[in-house]
């Protein structure tokens, strides 16, 4: 479902891409969803704590359309027409998809009909649940058709041979067992500990299916982000000194902060390893090859009265041919967040793992004929 | 060659890598800047010389954090990281000899140089301002690397002149002052800077909860000046004594005589004539008759003494220099800037603040250290505040006892599931492999009153649940906790509070609460922790909590509630680490009343303690999934 969505988004941007139709009148303009600017006020300022620095505290969503790496053949800025004509698609999708279904239907063939992406086969979410993003990123006024923007191209650098390996073992390991022989052989998020994507990251991107929300709390001495998806708090001392050494290797890695300024530089290592192989949507495998001295560098910073700027960096020089970094907006939230209690109601992966072992015992039972012979 | 590798990675840095050794210019046990000759000459008004050895005591109970003045002779505005001669002279004459009664601590920053100074000070330059920007950055980044890593709880004594005295009042100001580390503080010698107190009073200036040391032996205080000699005093564009504010003046407290009054000072003045610069002054001539002083410092009994003085030119430590010409001692010691000029009545003695009374500081510290370690000195019962006065309760907390065995009072029991024996119950199978590990430890129980006010069903429901603890208990599928029960788990939580939030997360299970400060009305949907409220009510926050879901429990004793549940919570610091936690609960379907638990919360007090994760989805897997594996283990 999670690979199918991001495809999807590719699709959508190759439209753009290989398009030359006019832009479609309907949409609105880009320009048109900056901050409504109705009456004269006083030009925004970075609002501050107490103690002087710039205050990113309350609640913030990074969804978008935009990817993590560049559909071919785009450059890293858009046009006003390809955001346009992007986001129509997507919109004219999403209309489709709320349709009211058809009350006469008769039920799904088993096995699904076939539809693909999140609302699509039997059991998957309908597009009610879905909060992708509708929009494409916007960075410093420019629309953006990738977070990386180093390499140039947009792309997570090739592997060394090194972290070519990694990523293989890390496959061949997983793939000596059935997809559904076991629970740990089921996604970090369909087992509810952690979330789709790569949402609590580091780094923290968008995981093109919904709730890509998060909560700050800036202390004097702490930056507190929670992410809603699956409730993780990640504890970010602002201590200055590097992440300590150790043995520990918890979900999200070690974050050390400190002020640059008014950029809060966030260093992150000693993520734990199951965190890495996971082949996330948001990352699509990215971190796969990752070595144990990764370290991930956030960086954030307030853009404007909606916008935080994200940036990070990844630095894993047994990994990747070259350093890699991104930009994200997150855009600030009036909503709350909610209690995202993904193990408490977790029936889905003891239904996936009981329809498994209910297929095996049907085709153990099939007719002799339609078995493959067994051995004399 | 290495010596140039670790410099440029100094250099190339952002912030100073203080667990780098060589980004200190002094720590224990090293032979570095403070580990040098400080042997005296004690020279008497009779010209006898007789010379005074000195030691480290390796194991002085607690320690020194120097930041060191102006030296640095650097081209630039903020000086690099090399220790140069400056640098390391600093130290000579300044701390060095601390080392006898504390463990000296004294880390490199990148400080304003005397450049740099000259130019802040030059008309049309920017103006001073050194207690902020990268020298602050650098030694506040080493005073938290020093509390994480080397403190390890022991008392320390803030040290600070000039440049470093200003950076280290605005350390106080920012992270000590009224803080749970304030407690650590055996006291803090801020010399060469002006530091505002009340006319009359001993705090509420520049620290809102530090006094000024007004006794010998008085922990937790603040020992500061600027000197001037008692025959120039400072004039009206002096650099030190006054401060701005109605109502303040700049506190003096003499360390030879600190309840007041005129007093002998020990000082400990250079021997070979180098100030503190580094710079190398003609020999001064201690003796008139006999041989040269070959020692690193003499100290001259009786020739020197002072006292604080306050009155329209500002306050001061006066100096004395007591000057018989008809003894072979020396009549005078040098040290003033700019002798015979202006700024002679601005700067004062500001080049030897810290050596003329050298040996009474450090015999100051040796008896605030003593008083420090005995029971009761340290100051207690200071509640720290945030900037908006607010009780600050930002830390770890714990609950200590077995209440999450069973809020009520019971005695110790064998096991968490029985059933039954031949004589008495027995431990289940599932859980007699534990033996006493399995076992549940005593408790004077929590509730207020002794015993939970059910109803009869409520009461059986909760005998019932007690019997099929293993099949019912959220805690054994790593459920959320729920509220009450959240804050007694036997793991901690961290509460982050600032001027606009409060959000509580929790160990077990990553349990979060964000508290809202306005109310968003009735919860949209009921949910494991509920959605929580708060308000100040004079110094307790009063949390209200409802939309709780019927799936908690209270404890691994089958004590439970419905959805009509609401939760009024209440923290109270008690002190810099204790809450006293107080939770009413009210549910009219489950209780013949409300009833209220009661416990105290204890605040990791560790430099280095960290909210640890207890993710433990992943632990429960085999429980609740092993028999849908395709191969399933055989028990």
């Amino acid at each position: 479902m999670r690979v199918e969505l991001l495809i999807t988004g590719a699709v959508l941007l190759s439209v753009v891409s290989s398009s030359t139709r006019a832009t479609a009148q309907a949409a609105a303009s880009p320009a048109q969803r900056t901050a409504p600017t109705a009456s004269p006020r006083a030009p925004w300022t970075a609002p501050r704590t107490p103690d002087g620095r710039p205050d990113l505290q309350g609640n913030w969503s990074n969804a978008t359309l935009t990817t993590l790496q560049r559909p071919a053949g785009l450059p890293l800025v858009l046009s006003n027409e390809q955001v346009a004509r992007l986001e129509k698609v997507r919109a004219d999708s999403s209309d489709k998809l709320d349709q009211a279904s058809d009350p006469n239907r008769t039920a799904p063939p088993l096995g699904g009909d076939g539809s693909t992406g999140a609302a699509g086969n039997v059991g998957g979410y309908n597009n009610f649940w879905i909060d992708a993003g509708d929009r494409v990123a916007r960075v410093n006024g420019e629309f953006r058709s990738s977070f990386i923007t180093d390499p140039p191209n947009g792309l997570v650098p090739p592997l060394t041979p090194a972290g070519r390996a990694r990523q293989i073992a890390r496959v061949t390991r997983q793939r000596q067992f059935g997809e559904y022989d076991n629970p740990e052989n089921r996604p970090l998020a369909e087992r509810c500990i952690m979330s789709f994507g790569s949402n609590a990251g580091p780094p923290m991107l968008p995981n093109y299916f919904y709730n890509n929300n998060y909560t700050i709390v800036q202390t004097r001495d702490h930056v507190m982000i929670m992410t809603e998806m699956v409730h993780d708090a990640r504890i970010i001392p602002l201590s200055g000194t590097a992440p300590r050494t150790g043995t520990a290797r918890p979900w999200m890695g070690e974050s050390v902060g400190r002020w640059v300024g008014d950029t809060l530089v966030v260093e992150t290592a000693h993520i734990r390893p199951e965190q890495l192989a996971s082949g996330t949507t948001s990352m699509g495998g990215a971190l796969m090859g990752a070595s144990d001295s990764l370290r991930v560098v956030e960086r954030f910073s307030r853009a404007d009265e909606f916008t935080m700027l994200y940036r990070f960096t990844i630095d894993d020089p047994s990994t990747y041919t070259q350093p890699w970094s991104g930009e994200v907006p997150f855009l600030a939230m009036d909503d709350l967040l909610y209690e995202y209690a993904c193990h408490e109601g977790n029936y889905a992966l003891s239904n996936i793992l009981s329809g498994a072992r209910a297929a095996e015992r049907e085709a153990a039972a099939r007719p002799a004929a339609t078995k493959p012979k067994p051995n004399p | 060659m290495h010596a140039l590798l670790v410099v440029f990675a100094l250099l190339a840095q952002d912030t100073v890598p203080y667990a780098n050794g060589a980004s200190w210019l002094c720590r224990p046990g090293r032979d570095d800047a403070c580990a040098i000759d400080l042997t005296t000459t004690v020279i008497s008004a009779s010209g006898g010389l007789t010379r005074e050895t000195w030691s480290a005591d390796p194991n002085a109970p607690i320690d020194c954090f120097y930041v060191y003045p102006t030296v640095s002779r650097d081209s630039t505005t903020y000086s690099d990281l090399i220790a140069g001669d400056e640098e390391r002279n600093v130290i000579r004459g300044q701390f060095a000899r601390f080392a006898s009664v504390c463990r000296p601590y004294a880390p490199l920053y990148r400080q304003v140089s005397l450049k740099g100074l000259s130019a802040m000070m030059a008309p049309g330059g920017s103006g001073v301002a050194l207690d902020r920007g990268q020298g602050y950055d650098d030694v506040a980044a080493a005073w938290r690397y020093y509390l994480a890593h080397d403190n390890g709880g022991r008392g320390v004594v803030l040290i600070g002149h000039s440049q470093g005295a200003m950076i280290l009042t605005e350390l106080i100001r920012r992270e000590i002052d009224g803080k749970p580390v304030q407690s650590r503080v055996v006291s803090a010698i801020l010399l060469g800077t002006s530091i505002a107190e009340p006319k009359g009073g001993d705090v509420g200036g520049a620290f809102k909860s530090m006094p000024m040391c007004r006794r010998a032996g008085q922990v937790g205080c603040i020992i500061t000046f600027g000197s001037y000699r008692s025959t120039v005093p400072p004039s009206a564009t002096a650099i030190f004594g006054r401060v701005a504010g109605a109502g303040m003046e700049a506190a003096c407290t003499n360390p030879a005589a600190l309840s007041g009054g005129r007093a002998p000072l020990h000082s400990y003045l250079t021997g070979a004539g180098k100030s503190i610069t580094g710079t190398t002054n003609e020999r001064h001539r201690w003796v008139n008759t006999g041989p040269a002083i070959e020692t690193p410092f003499v100290s001259v009994p009786g020739m020197l003494s002072a006292q604080c003085v306050s009155d329209a030119r500002g306050s001061r430590l006066d100096l004395f220099v007591l000057a018989d010409s008809t003894d072979p001692r020396a009549d005078d010691i040098s040290g003033d800037i700019g002798r015979g000029s202006p700024a002679q009545a601005q700067w004062g003695m500001h080049l030897i603040d810290v050596h003329v009374v050298m040996g009474d500081l450090i015999e100051a510290v040796r008896r605030q250290s003593a008083a420090y370690k005995s029971p009761g000195a340290t100051p207690r019962g200071a509640v720290p505040r945030t900037s908006d006065g607010r009780p600050d309760m930002n830390g770890l907390w714990q609950s200590l006892g077995s209440a999450n065995y069973d809020v009520e009072p019971h005695a110790a029991r064998g096991a968490l599931a029985w059933r039954p024996g031949p004589v008495v119950p027995v431990p289940a199978p599932q859980v007699l492999a534990f033996g006493a590990v399995g076992a549940v430890p005593s408790g004077n129980g929590i509730v207020v009153g002794g015993r939970i006010p059910y109803t009869a069903a409520g009461r059986a429901k909760q005998q019932e649940n007690q019997a099929q603890w293993l099949a019912r208990d959220p805690e054994i599928r790593c459920y959320l906790p729920g509220v009450p029960r959240a804050t007694y788990m036997p793991f901690p939580f961290q509460i982050f509070q600032s001027e606009r939030k409060f959000f509580i997360a929790y160990e077990y299970a990553g349990a979060v609460r964000d508290i809202y400060s306005k109310d968003p009305g009735p919860p949209q949907v009921d949910t494991w922790m509920g959605q929580s409220v708060g308000v100040w009510d004079g110094d307790t926050f009063v949390v209200t909590v409802s939309g709780l879901n019927a799936d908690s429990w209270f404890d691994r004793s089958g004590n439970h509630h419905t959805e009509t549940m609401k939760v009024v919570e209440r923290y109270t610091m008690l002190g810099p680490d204790h809450i006293q936690y107080e939770a009413t609960i009210d549910d009219p379907q489950t209780f013949t009343q409300p009833w209220t638990i009661r416990l105290p919360l204890y605040r990791h007090v560790n430099a280095d303690a960290r909210l640890g994760q207890f993710k433990c989805v992943e632990f429960v897997e085999e429980l609740l999934y092993g028999q849908l594996r395709k191969n399933p283990i055989e028990p």
